[in-house]
């Protein structure tokens, strides 16, 4: 009486196949659960002992034992339970085995034989096709978010008693195919019309988020830093299916936050200062992922910076670089995709009013030096772009109903901008395969663009004002702006506005 | 209220009877020590047999297996070593076993497993 039945497991956020070997050898009544289970999984053999008999089933009174395949990685969660039952199941009804065999199961169980909903398909999904299963059995409230999953033949069951039943007369039944709903166009409390004045802020927002690029400001207090960087949320642009995916996966791994069904919008989050490095980046005994990662594809909103742990900062310095954390902890290694667009604010000095232009700054240099210096070179030098906001001015005030731009039209021109770099980037691939097919080979880092933009660039570089980090993010930005204006090539103005976003350049001026 | 010590010996003997039959011999009875009490050592073919025989007349109580518990396992192991020191030295090898003893509609089902420590 021996069985083995297709399961999955979750490792980080990726899922990973198991195969659960159950044996039933006569001897007293024992149930013995082998290959690295955790709590969880040891505790599930008295539900599953109870939702069997629950659902009409003679539970055996022999030696049942249950082997965890492969034997050296740690098996977490109760969605084993279902897996675990269908093993048992098929030992004793053996018939039954040659339908079982074909399908893996996911679920988690009560005493009385319902199957419950569990957290993560997503990844178990993602592990199972990497086992050849093709066939899913699944608990039916995770239906919806499993039917994303492309590729897989999802079996949706309620109850343990009907899925024997339809296990016994083979006739499972595959889930119905989904009416594609309509994501909701989101409600915000908040618009970028309330800004009065700042135009030029706006205006680096809007480039921020359309090229993702990282964003300092710089200001006194009440000026509206603040202000800007929380409208940030209404202008982020739509987000695509395999985003979605990805970021489920990361949410469904955090247990607080696990989401119902597929996230929907963008992430934008916002730690308060007092967070900790862990907290920020990932880790701790299970390894959880951090804030950076729950912003992945979106927006990591850090409110005075300054006041931040530097340690916590600091430890922003790979994932800025690279786009994922790798976290590392009692032998346990994990890599957690972290993309997202920083946006951090704030002031220039103790008093706040240094550089601007009506107040009178209190502060010694040595104490605007030290406050600036609470962000070391190598973060500053990984943020794109830094500005500085002045307070507004008794004009723009008195006249400001006459400009303002609301955030469905940022988010517009972002939506439209990035469409224009999806079909800039397509043909731009197209033309290269064309041209190393020929034996030609362009990787200039001035690549598109037009002669006044590249006379420039080179001469700031030439100058020794540009380092070739900055070049490359100059040019980034430049690019930026240019599909913001549905341009096909840089051109001279686009990198002169990209030029005085550039951190190096305004940073300069704390430094004279 | 019948009494439970003469019940058990009725089906001792039944047990002892249909071991007996399977070419299993006597050794002792009812072995009592300090650590416990083994109903019938038997052996074959130079293995020693500790045997706990346990009679159920209906499935009511749930079947003779269950009514075997790691503490009562433990004890069994404690007196069939005590049974070995003191008592044999002629058998290498022994084992603890269980016979169950069930009523089925009149009829008696035997449920026999070798070494329950396997």
């Amino acid at each position: 009486m021996y069985s083995r039945i297709h399961a999955s497991v979750i490792w980080g956020i990726e899922g990973q196949p198991v195969e659960i070997e159950t044996n039933i050898l006569r001897g007293l009544p024992n149930h013995i659960i082998v290959g690295l289970p955790s709590t969880i999984v040891k505790e599930s053999k008295e539900r599953i002992k109870s939702a069997l008999k629950s659902s009409g089933i003679r539970y055996p009174d022999d030696r049942i034992i249950q082997n965890l395949y492969p034997a050296n990685l740690k098996k977490d969660g109760s969605h084993l339970d279902l897996a675990m039952a269908m093993g048992i199941y098929v030992c004793i009804v053996k018939e039954s085995y040659k339908i079982v065999e074909t399908f893996a199961f996911i679920g988690e169980l009560t005493l009385e034989g319902g199957i419950l909903p569990i957290q993560g398909v997503l990844s178990l999904l993602e592990g199972l096709k990497t086992s050849g299963v093709k066939r899913v059995v699944l608990p039916h409230e995770n239906y919806l978010e499993a039917s994303f999953v492309k590729g897989l033949d999802i079996y949706p069951y309620e109850r343990l008693d009907t899925l024997i039943r339809d296990i016994e007369s083979n006739s499972l039944k595959v889930g119905s195919k989904l009416v594609s709903y309509e994501v909701k166009e989101r409600k915000f409390d908040k618009d970028f019309s309330e800004v009065i004045g700042q135009k030029q802020a706006i205006r680096a927002a809007e480039i921020a988020i359309a090229g993702t690029h990282n964003l300092l400001i710089i200001g006194p207090p009440g000026c509206g830093k603040s202000m800007i960087a929380q409208r940030l949320e209404t202008i982020m642009p739509k987000i695509t299916l395999e985003e979605k995916i990805e970021l489920t996966k990361i949410y469904s791994v955090s247990e607080e936050e696990s989401p119902k069904g597929l996230i929907q919008y963008r992430p934008f989050r916002s730690p308060h200062h007092t967070i900790s490095r862990i907290g920020l980046v990932g880790g701790g005994s299970a390894i959880l992922p951090g804030e950076i990662s729950k912003a992945h594809n979106g927006i990591l909103y850090l409110d005075e910076v300054g006041e931040f742990k530097s340690d916590a900062i600091e430890a922003l310095r790979e994932p800025l670089s690279s786009g994922s954390v790798n976290l590392s902890r009692g032998g346990r290694s994990l890599n957690y995709p972290s993309r997202f667009a920083l946006i951090a604010t704030m002031n220039p000095c103790p008093c706040g009013h240094y550089l601007s232009k009506e107040d009178l700054c209190t502060c010694s240099h040595y104490e605007v030096k030290r406050y600036i210096g609470k962000l070391s070179w190598p973060i500053l030098d990984r943020i794109d772009m830094t500005l500085f906001m002045d307070r507004v001015e008794n004009s723009e005030i008195s006249n400001a109903s006459n400009q303002k731009v609301s955030s469905l039209e940022i988010r517009g021109n972002i939506q439209k901008a990035i469409t224009f770099r999806q079909n800039r980037v397509m043909e731009a691939k197209h033309e290269k395969s064309t041209k190393e097919s020929n034996g030609i080979l362009d990787d200039n880092i001035l690549y598109g663009l037009d002669e006044g933009a590249r006379s420039i660039a080179i001469k700031y570089h030439s100058k020794g004002k540009l380092s070739m980090r900055s070049l490359g993010k100059l040019v980034g930005i430049a690019r930026t702006i240019a599909d913001l204006a549905c341009s096909e090539h840089v051109e001279k103005n686009h990198l002169l506005e990209a030029y005085s976003y550039l951190t190096n350049q305004q940073m300069s001026n704390f430094f004279t | 209220m019948k009494n439970k010590r003469s019940i058990g010996k009725i089906y001792e003997e039944l047990a002892l009877k249909h071991l007996e039959d399977k070419g299993f011999i006597l050794v002792d009875k009812n072995y009592f020590c300090p650590f416990g009490e083994i109903d019938l050592i038997l052996s074959k073919k130079s293995i020693l047999y500790f045997v706990e025989v346990k009679y159920r007349s209906s499935l009511a109580y749930g079947s003779p297996r269950q009514a075997i518990n790691a503490k009562k396992m433990e004890r069994m192991k404690k007196t069939a070593l005590h049974y070995v020191k003191t008592q044999s030295n002629t058998f290498l090898k022994f084992n603890v076993s269980f016979l169950g003893i069930l009523k089925v509609e009149e009829n008696i089902e035997y449920d026999w497993i070798e070494n329950i420590f396997s």
